[in-house]
């Protein structure tokens, strides 16, 4: 009698505790993010006309300047990256467009001001990485001091590139 | 022998009144929809990374008949990016109540309460969740990855 009894015993345990067993009490699963290279740049301000309408007697006419423009940027690279730019084509001859970027921020380092050129982009902002910084001031000069009057109209490309 | 039958009998109505267990505390929880990949690629110009959200996970759970909570955490002790938890959209099952979804959390290897106060459900009706993951990143942290495994737990509150 006593026999039987532990052995109900202990197949009702066996059961009770299965019974726990079959009701999971946690999950989990997989979550995974990647991040990839981003290298983002816009320009803001729109496009803009430079008009050379002055001169100074007994010199060439006067250069004009516009610093509306700006250039907004993004890069989460750890390697240094550059920002160009380039003309669709080039002006006449005796008309030159030259720019200047003002860094507002991050770790880029202006160049200067650079004449743009179709043939070729020229540096204009170099060591930027893992950045994000708006408000870098396009300063434009656009100077023709002998030229006789023409409306030229250039598209100017800015790239952020592996330096 | 009849004391035979009156032992037999006792654990027949043992057995059929708790049939889950002599610890009639039971709770039961499942994740649905699979692991996933969060991919972080875009930016506006001038900002961070785009955060990146996915909604295409869920619970499914009960608990019976007590009050439960559900926690998460992950396994990763140094993510390089941040994963945040939110349960939303909590239907109560065939009974009880599904409970009300906490805050947003930014999972860490600690458990985090995301719902409170679930009870009851069933196991063909259960209560369910679905889980809203973002991921988000700076320029500054770069580029990489994280895997986590996300453990979500239903215990008593």
């Amino acid at each position: 009698m006593k026999k039987l009894l532990i052995i109900l015993i202990t197949i009702g345990i066996a059961f009770q505790i299965n019974g726990i067993a079959m009701a999971a009490n946690n999950d989990n699963h997989q979550v995974s993010i990647m991040v990839v290279a981003i290298n983002e740049l816009a320009i803001t301000g729109g496009n803009i006309t430079l008009t050379i309408n002055t001169a100074t007697a007994g010199s060439g006419l006067n250069n004009v300047t516009d610093n509306t423009c700006a250039l907004d940027w993004t890069t989460n690279s750890g390697t240094n990256k550059k920002v160009t730019g380039q003309l669709d084509t080039d002006y006449l001859a005796g008309i030159t467009l030259a720019v200047n970027i003002t860094v507002a921020g991050g770790n880029g380092t202006s160049q200067g001001n650079q004449t743009l050129i179709s043939a070729s982009a020229v540096d204009l902002v170099t060591g930027m990485h893992n950045e994000f910084v708006s408000g870098n001031t396009l300063g434009y000069t656009a100077s023709a001091p002998t030229v006789s009057p023409v409306s030229e109209t250039k598209t100017v490309t800015y790239t952020v590139i592996d330096q | 022998m009849k004391k035979k039958v009156f032992i037999i009998s006792i654990l027949l109505c043992w057995f059929f009144i708790f049939p889950r267990g002599i610890f009639v505390f039971a709770a039961s929880l499942s994740v649905t929809g699979g692991d996933i990949v969060l991919t972080i690629s875009t930016a506006v110009a001038g900002g961070n990374p785009d955060p990146v959200t996915s909604e295409v996970n869920g619970l499914s759970y009960w608990a019976n008949p007590q009050t439960y909570k559900i926690t998460a955490k992950t396994s990763l002790v140094a993510p390089l990016f941040t994963l945040r938890v939110l349960a939303k959209n909590v239907q109560t099952g065939g009974s009880g109540s599904g409970g009300t979804a906490q805050a947003q959390i930014t999972l860490s290897t600690t458990d985090q309460d995301i719902i409170l106060g679930t009870t009851r459900g069933v196991l063909a009706n259960p209560h369910t969740c679905i889980l809203e993951y973002t991921a988000s990143a700076t320029a500054v942290q770069g580029t990489g990855s994280d895997v986590h495994i996300i453990t979500y737990t239903i215990i008593r509150q």
